[in-house]
């Protein structure tokens, strides 16, 4: 004869409490904090059980039963787990003296757990033999092998655990960061998006049944979020259901997990979906670069191709510069941007934009910036535009970071503005013939679809080094009419008078040539008086 | 007495062929009969700016010098395709002139009036008013005829250290040459320049009446010569200046 699942609680809470007894006897602390974890738990469901007969003859409708065995699975779950946690941790340790009596309460624990599963369902017979959970392959020793991600460098991935009871939470946590992951824990469904947002999330564990929004919901709204969707999620529960299975795995979870966990079909879950989701980010990888081509290609046919066109239809300068530096900060979101440009040594700040700093009433001369620096001035250090008009293209993620070069101008800006300059990208502005004419400064870049502050990538360096040679080309052509002009304006109309009188003589003093004019002569001698007349 | 005009320049591409079209469209609508001669026979574009078809062309005008054909078979009238009415007529004599034929002939001693004598004949047959002649770039013997037999020379140059030297070289030749009158036209100046001050430089290194100062045009540059300039847009102001210049040679 079995005892009853009451009887059976009792009995597992006095070996658990014997042997915390003697863990604290002999000194062994942790082992007994943990005992003792498992001693309340056991106590909870002791108490539990005794007004089972009372909660059955008050709940008779499928849903509360089902909350019945999820709330008396719960202690039971954590007797478990701690059973195993401990033996693992302890045998790791090289301290066997626990194994024996962890695994007998463990045994009779799982004897529990499966009449626990029949309450509600038929009646529960004292009677009813307990299936024998067949050992771990290896035994406790196959399981207390660390998983092989533990003992590389750094954790192989981060789990967030989502669970409303705190020592489900704890034990969660222990296991897996012994087995080599970094963990984040949600007591629920909101505190979890919120983490999943802004958290760096390999893989989710989802309890179903939790307070606030539960994991159904939670999942919906995963599955909802397209910056989430990828995300994968194991659905944690003791409602083992197929049903509720089946609707968890519906709304896009990837896998489900019957609590009490197996340690080994935990680590063998968590390890295949964070297999999937490496492959899955690297599809994903490859599919924004895809995209980032397209729109290059893109942006070079409909955007800049166009936009050169325009600019060296450009009559007026102003505008010119105007354009250059508005259509390059419209390629990559710059938030600001100076234009320089080059005159014999020196680089002549012409324009300075910036759409979240007002400018409007600011005198240019005490921008921050000087208004033109010398390009061979500044040794050692030197501005990023400076290495620019050698004709090096400058990026930096963060200009606050440590850097060779000078960032003194935009330091300077800052301070004055109260901004802060974070990317930063230096083109040289280039004539058809290689020149360097100007160099493009821009600020800040942003991500067309959210406007997120962002690096500049290598797609919006390509377009803009498209479009800094059409700017180039087309500052050079305005600067070589200018320099027209401005020789126009002492025109010097410069004619060598030797060659001159060579060249005419060369001509004039032919045979051919005298005979011409004789007949030109002769001709006018004739016709002269009538024409004039 | 009808008056042979040529337009010359010492570099190509300077603006002669759509000087002369548009003079000769301005004559006409003044209500003169105008000849246009083309003789740039390695680049013609005159009856490009008259929208004569190359397959149009029959005779051209040496087959007439040398007596193969009568004047009206080289000639063309254009009148109908100046894109507006005028009240004169505008003959095109097209490119197909072979004048390394008729300097061969001035060479070995032939009479050398004989071009001038054609070309009078021209002027007889289609009772011309002006005869407008389109040279070839640089001074070349066939081009120095045409100087030769002109009455009035219009040499046309840009504002450019590359037109400058040459430039001198012709209107001294054509000084040697004892042309009644030279006119210089400054082609294709950059809006941004100073037109009065131009002409006065341009006029004092020469030593030369300067005719007018065109400027660069875009709407020109835009109609490509498919058309003639002034009938295009009379409303312009290059149109005025072509008529401006016009009215100098009336
Ligand atoms: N004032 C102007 N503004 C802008 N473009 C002009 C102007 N004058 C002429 N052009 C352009 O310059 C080019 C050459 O003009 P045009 O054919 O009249 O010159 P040309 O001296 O006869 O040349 P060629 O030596 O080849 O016969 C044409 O494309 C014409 O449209
Ligand atoms: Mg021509």
């Amino acid at each position: 004869m079995k005892p009853g699942p009451a009887a059976a609680a009792v009995r597992v809470h006095r070996a658990i409490c014997q042997l915390w007894q003697r863990a604290s006897d002999a000194g062994s602390t942790a082992v007994a904090s943990d005992l003792d974890k498992m001693r309340s738990a056991a106590d909870q469901l002791r108490g539990q059980l005794k007004q089972l007969p009372q909660h059955l003859a008050e709940t008779t409708d499928v849903d509360g039963r089902n909350k019945l065995r999820h709330d008396l699975r719960t202690p039971v779950n954590q007797v478990l787990g701690y059973c195993e946690l401990v033996a693992e941790e302890t045998e790791d340790a090289g301290d066997t003296r626990w194994l024996a009596a962890l695994e007998a309460i463990e045994s009779d624990t799982r004897a529990l757990l499966r009449q626990i599963d029949q309450v509600g369902m038929t009646i529960v017979r004292d009677s009813d033999a307990p299936v024998p959970r067949p050992p771990p392959s290896g035994g406790w020793a196959a399981l207390s092998r660390p998983h092989p991600a533990a003992t590389s460098e750094g954790p192989s991935g981060t789990i967030l655990v989502v669970d409303d009871n705190r020592q489900n939470r704890e034990l969660l946590e222990r296991r897996l960061r012994r087995d080599g992951f970094a963990v984040e824990t949600a007591e629920h469904g909101v505190q979890a998006l919120v983490l999943a947002r802004t958290r760096r999330v390999d893989v989710v564990l989802l309890d179903i049944m939790m307070p606030v929004m539960d994991g159904y919901q939670t999942l919906e709204q995963l599955k909802g979020d397209a910056s989430l969707r990828h995300l994968p999620v194991i659905m944690l529960s003791s409602l083992d259901e197929p049903q509720s299975i089946s609707r968890c795995i519906e709304r896009g979870a990837e896998d489900h997990l019957p609590k009490p966990f197996d340690p080994v079909l935990l680590r063998a879950r968590i390890g295949a979906s964070l297999d999937r989701k490496r492959v899955r980010d690297l599809e994903r990888a490859y599919l924004d670069r895809i995209v980032a081509e397209k729109r290059r290609a893109d942006d070079l046919l409909h955007g800049v191709i166009p936009i050169g066109v325009a600019l060296s239809a450009e009559r007026d300068l102003g505008r010119l510069l105007q354009r250059v530096l508005e259509e390059a900060r419209r390629f990559c979101g710059a938030d600001g941007g100076v234009l320089f440009l080059r005159k014999d040594d020196q680089l002549e700040r012409v324009l300075l934009q910036c759409d979240s700093v007002d400018l409007s009433d600011t005198n240019p001369e005490d921008e921050g910036a000087p208004q033109a620096f010398d390009l061979h001035g500044d040794e050692g250090h030197r501005r990023p535009a400076a290495e620019a008009a050698a004709g090096r293209t400058i990026t930096l993620d963060d200009t606050r970071g440590a850097s060779p070069l000078d960032m003194s101008d935009a330091r300077a800006f800052d301070r004055r503005h109260g901004y802060v300059t974070r990317s930063l990208l230096a083109l040289p502005l280039r004539a058809v013939d290689g020149e360097v004419v100007g160099v493009l400064e821009l600020w800040n870049a942003t991500r067309a679809s959210d406007g997120e502050a962002v690096p500049f990538d290598r797609a919006m360096i390509d377009v803009l080094q498209s479009l800094s040679s059409l700017a180039g080309a087309a500052l050079a052509s305005y600067r070589r009419e200018t320099d027209l002009r401005q020789r126009i304006r002492h025109l010097e109309i410069r004619v060598d008078e030797a060659n001159r009188r060579r060249d005419v003589s060369q001509i004039t003093e032919t045979d051919y040539f005298r005979k011409l004019r004789d007949m030109a002569r002769e001709i006018r001698a004739t016709t002269t008086p009538s024409t004039d007349g | 007495m009808a008056k042979i005009i040529s337009i010359h320049s010492f570099r190509g591409g300077t603006g002669k062929s759509n000087t002369t079209a548009n003079l000769a469209a301005y004559l006409a609508s003044k209500g003169q009969r105008v000849g246009v001669i083309d003789t740039d026979i390695q680049s013609p574009g005159l009856h490009v700016l008259f929208a004569l078809d190359p397959s149009e062309v029959d005779k051209a005008l040496n087959d007439f010098l040398w007596g193969r054909c009568s004047i009206e078979q080289a000639a063309y009238d254009v009148t109908s395709r100046l894109g507006a009415a005028v009240d004169g007529k505008v003959f095109l004599i097209p490119s197909s002139l072979r004048t390394g034929e008729i300097t061969r002939v001035l060479r070995d001693g032939y009479d050398v009036s004989l071009l001038h004598d054609g070309l009078r004949g021209l002027v007889e047959e289609l009772a011309l008013d002006t005869l407008l002649v389109d040279t070839h770039p640089g001074l070349n013997e066939e081009t120095l005829l045409s100087i030769a037999v002109s009455d009035a020379l219009i040499v046309i140059l840009r504002p450019d250290q590359q037109d400058y030297q040459g430039t001198s070289v012709t209107v001294e030749v054509a000084r040697s040459l004892e042309v009644p009158r030279i006119l210089l036209v400054v082609n294709k100046t950059p809006a941004s320049f100073d037109h009065d001050d131009v002409r006065r430089r341009v006029a004092e290194a020469y030593d030369c009446e300067v005719a007018t100062v065109l400027p660069h045009s875009e709407e020109l540059m835009t109609l490509a010569s498919a058309g003639v300039f002034i009938m295009r847009h009379p409303g312009l102001p290059l149109a005025a200046l072509y008529r401006q210049l016009g009215d100098q040679l009336l």
